[in-house]
């Protein structure tokens, strides 16, 4: 029973007054780290030492960290390595990802939503694909909401590498890895020294980040970054009327902070985050006034994290993880010329806790076996006027449990089969199974093979459970139930010569009881249900290149087609096509590289019936370093052509398609020391 | 329901951050010998091989032309190895440490040093410079056997590194004896 295991965790790291014995013991484990390092050999005259006193030295090598690699189950994985994310400047997480086959972006210029194929549900708070940062869970415990906009919690300076795992996750991930699990791996620290930024850009905004990092025996980095930014004056000609600032808006600005903080010794590792971003609410939502500068949404996140990991992956390993997170959101609404301020106000706190160990029998199985605990100790939703009056007080609390087991079993030298399975025990609905079952042929070094059968569930969020306005058109349903996916996907990735390489994707995937908005004809009250059922298949075809003189270039094309299983009709917010092109290219003797990405996106159905129109976006980067690697330059010009591309909006606007940013140019100075 | 005193406020959450980071930064300044990394034991190898590699002298434009470093590598790596060689000498030529943005900069260099990060350019690397007076260093993983000159490995927690003799004749560079006896000596495997 993994219950009582965890307890007994609980019991020697938390104890009764959980939060101060939990923070007492890091800062215990943190004194442990310190003691154990023992006095080295000083690394500042190694350049006076001979080639014999060289190979004498005893090192450190910088931690790898291997359990997220085993974890990675056989799938279709694209990675957004650290060096696209500097020479595309990527500034969201959203940004990134919209690089990748498959995937698209929405911004409702409050948050940014990810879609993946196909499947952008207007409303659903971008719940249907899971976000980790190092292996651990960010999407926020109330609305499940996967951040990958400017409310994600770590500057994207600070990534190593980005995991997209294609398709559902749940048997390895549990709940909200319906659609693809993005695992955020920051960056190791490995070198000593410090990393200054500013930027500037377009929109009044101006940012910096501050970096230290130190490798050693316990090695250690902190990082804080600051952005601040005015945004656009936008133009809604659904809201032109001189009683709505005849449909302007400048209320678009942006306000975030981040502090990021890492040690490792052994290992031990401890993470610390915390981030906060205030964005305005420019669109009129929900009825708000329209240029109003206390419509606002406030999110703010808070993680500690502390991680044991041993072993390696090929024989034994062991991972345990307990963390403790923190968040809370604050909407200011303001209606009726002013005269009216409605607020939500959000709270949650857990405690969770995993273990994973990874252990080989014989030479064929490969045999993974994993838990997870999380005990969502606060979900508070409030919503009340300027006046005090209260139209929502739902406190809640709320436990879960996972266990899994995965089993790699070589057939043969070129085939494996990959078995797994989860089961997940909620306190409010049940339990769930999630299996996956995969084939990977590889005949050739130069092939592999993946047929892939996946299922994976959502658990409904305590916001779709409890949430209401005080039974005016909205009403709770604490009743609700998980909705599913089942998927089928064949992939082949064949290498070309040394330089290409060509992946091919087909897949089919159908969901059923997905929770979306409906009226309760009884009492004609809105309210979620489990009664949305939809299919999604399509195909996707990437080509990657190395060219001569060190150009390099990636070209993908989509086809999906996501329709509603009751009305057969595409999915709003769903587009068919989506292509990509993406360059790279050093000048100037290798001086300067410049980076090309040109994205389009198909037309998308809207929630009016209406269509947001297909739109091509040319991004464009120039990098330059110095030569001794202390001084960067980044300069970039994104929507060249200024295109504006719309997206469609979700149920609570007026207008059907919202409006990007057009032409932005930014520039961004770094300095090592 | 729950006791709302259980959860951790977001002040104290905060504050226990920031005592982990001060806590965790302390031995910073109070303690003065931190145990070099391997990238500063290769660093300081690779001001060490320019003293025992003697280039063709066709590969300098003049007799004070400087020896140019090149590294391919992330930005950190490239310092690190700027503090180790860069404004020493070697045969009377000043070294310069330049980052390399591709393979493609590795042509007109000296030395040629390829982060394990940036592994995937090694093929690329070791076609570039082919019959070129470049040395190849790298601590990429197999460097040597994959036709490069020099490659670093880690064993018992020390720095060792392995030379494929072929790749440095072919680049028409004359490697010292001291350099061959202290290297593991490994030669190219064949392709398949």
């Amino acid at each position: 029973m993994p219950a009582s295991w965890w307890r007994a965790m609980w019991n020697v790291g938390a104890g009764g007054q959980r939060g101060g014995c939990a923070a007492a013991a890091v800062v215990a484990l943190l004194a442990w780290c310190q003691a154990g390092s023992a006095a080295a050999p000083s690394s500042a005259d190694l350049a006076d030492l001979s080639l014999e006193e060289l190979m004498d030295v005893r090192v450190v090598v910088a931690a790898s960290r291997h359990a997220e690699d085993a974890r990675t189950a056989p799938s279709s994985v694209s990675v957004i390595t650290a060096e696209d994310i500097r020479r595309f400047g990527y500034r969201t997480l959203g940004d990134a990802l919209a690089s990748v086959r498959g995937l698209y972006t929405a911004y409702d210029r409050n948050y940014q939503y990810v879609g993946v194929r196909g499947i952008l549900r207007p409303g659903d708070y971008g719940s249907r694909v899971l976000v980790l940062v190092d292996g651990f869970r960010v999407n926020d415990p109330v609305y499940n909401q996967g951040p990958v906009g400017g409310e994600f919690p770590v500057d994207t300076a600070l990534v190593e590498r980005i995991e997209v795992v294609h398709g559902p996750g749940s048997s390895l991930y549990g709940t909200n890895a319906l659609l693809a699990v993005v695992n955020v791996v920051t960056k190791a620290g490995d070198a000593r020294g410090a990393d200054v930024s500013a930027e500037v850009a377009s929109g009044g905004t101006a940012g910096g980040r501050v970096t230290f990092s130190r490798p050693g025996r316990t090695s250690v980095l902190v990082s804080g970054s600051l952005s601040d930014s005015d945004g656009r004056t936008l133009h809604f000609h659904e809201l032109d009327d001189p009683a709505s600032n005849s449909g302007y808006s400048s209320n678009d600005h942006e306000r975030s902070g981040s502090a990021f903080a890492r040690a490792t010794h052994g290992p031990l590792t401890v993470q610390a985050i915390y981030s906060s971003r205030e964005k305005g609410i420019p669109t009129g939502a929900w009825g708000m006034v329209l240029d109003d500068e206390r419509n606002r949404s406030l999110d703010e996140m808070a993680f500690v994290d502390l991680e044991w990991q041993r072993g390696v992956p090929e024989t034994l390993s062991v991972l345990a993880r307990v963390q403790h997170g923190a968040y809370s959101y604050e909407g200011d609404y303001v209606f009726d010329d002013g005269e009216y301020l409605n607020h939500d106000r959000t709270e949650g706190r857990w405690l969770g806790g995993e273990a994973l160990v990874i252990r080989r029998f014989g030479t064929r199985h490969l045999v993974s076996l994993g838990g997870e605990y999380r005990d969502n100790l606060r979900l508070d939703q409030l919503n009340f006027d300027g006046d005090g009056t209260s139209y929502l007080e739902s406190l809640e609390s709320s436990r879960f449990w996972g266990l899994y087991l995965q089993d790699e079993f070589g057939l043969s030298d070129a085939l494996t089969l990959h078995a797994g399975l989860r089961y997940d025990d909620y306190d409010t609905f049940g339990g769930d199974w999630s299996p996956r079952l995969s084939l990977v042929w590889s005949p050739t070094t130069r092939t592999v093979a993946k047929l892939i059968y996946g299922g994976a569930f959502r658990a409904p969020s305590p916001y779709e459970l409890y949430y209401h306005d005080g039974m005016q058109t909205q009403k709770p349903n604490p009743d609700l139930g998980p909705e599913s996916v089942t998927s089928y996907e064949a992939v082949v990735e064949h290498r070309i010569g040394g330089t290409s390489q060509l992946t091919v994707s087909v897949f089919a995937m159908e969901f059923d009881g997905l929770i979306g908005l409906a009226t309760d004809p009884t009492d004609s009250l809105l309210v979620y249900l489990n009664t949305d059922r939809a299919q999604s298949a399509g195909f996707e075809v990437e080509l990657e290149q190395r060219f001569v003189r060190g150009c390099w270039g990636r070209a993908s094309y989509s086809y999906q087609t996501a329709r509603d299983g009751a009305t057969g009709e595409r999915l709003s917010g769903s587009p068919q096509h989506l292509a990509k092109v993406h360059v790279t290219r050093p000048f100037a003797h290798d001086r300067l590289i410049g980076a090309l990405e040109v994205q389009y996106v198909g037309d998308r159905p809207t929630v009016r019936g209406g269509t947001a129109d297909a739109c091509v976006v040319v991004n464009a980067d120039l990098l330059a370093g110095s030569d001794d690697g202390a001084w960067t330059l980044a300069a970039s010009v994104d929507d060249v052509f200024d295109r504006k591309r719309q997206d469609p909006a979700s149920e609570e606007h007026v207008q059907d398609v919202i409006e990007q940013d057009g032409r932005t140019l930014r520039i961004e100075l770094s300095r090592r020391f | 329901m729950v006791a709302r005193g259980a959860g951790m406020g977001t002040a104290r959450l905060v504050a226990l951050a920031a005592l982990a980071a001060v806590v965790a930064l302390a031995p910073a300044t109070a303690r003065p010998a931190d145990p070099p990394t391997d990238r500063d034991v290769k660093a300081a190898f690779l001001y060490r091989f320019t003293q025992y590699v003697e280039w063709p002298t066709a590969a300098f434009e003049s007799p004070d032309s400087p020896v140019v470093l090149g590294v391919l590598g992330d930005a950190a790596y490239v310092q690190v190895i700027a503090a180790s060689a860069g404004g020493k000498s070697a045969g009377g030529r000043p070294i310069v440490v330049r980052q390399l943005q591709s393979p493609s900069g590795a042509v007109g260099c000296h030395v040629v040093f390829v982060g394990a990060s940036q592994a995937a350019a090694v093929p690329a690397i070791v076609r570039a410079v082919s019959a070129s007076p470049v040395l190849t260093v790298s601590d990429a993983a197999e460097f040597a056997k994959a036709g490069g000159a020099v490659g670093f490995v880690v064993r018992n927690g020390k720095v060792a590194f392995q030379i494929n003799v072929g790749a440095a004749g072919r680049a028409g560079l004359k490697v010292s004896s001291k350099l061959l006896r202290l290297a593991e000596i490994v030669e190219e495997e064949r392709r398949a």
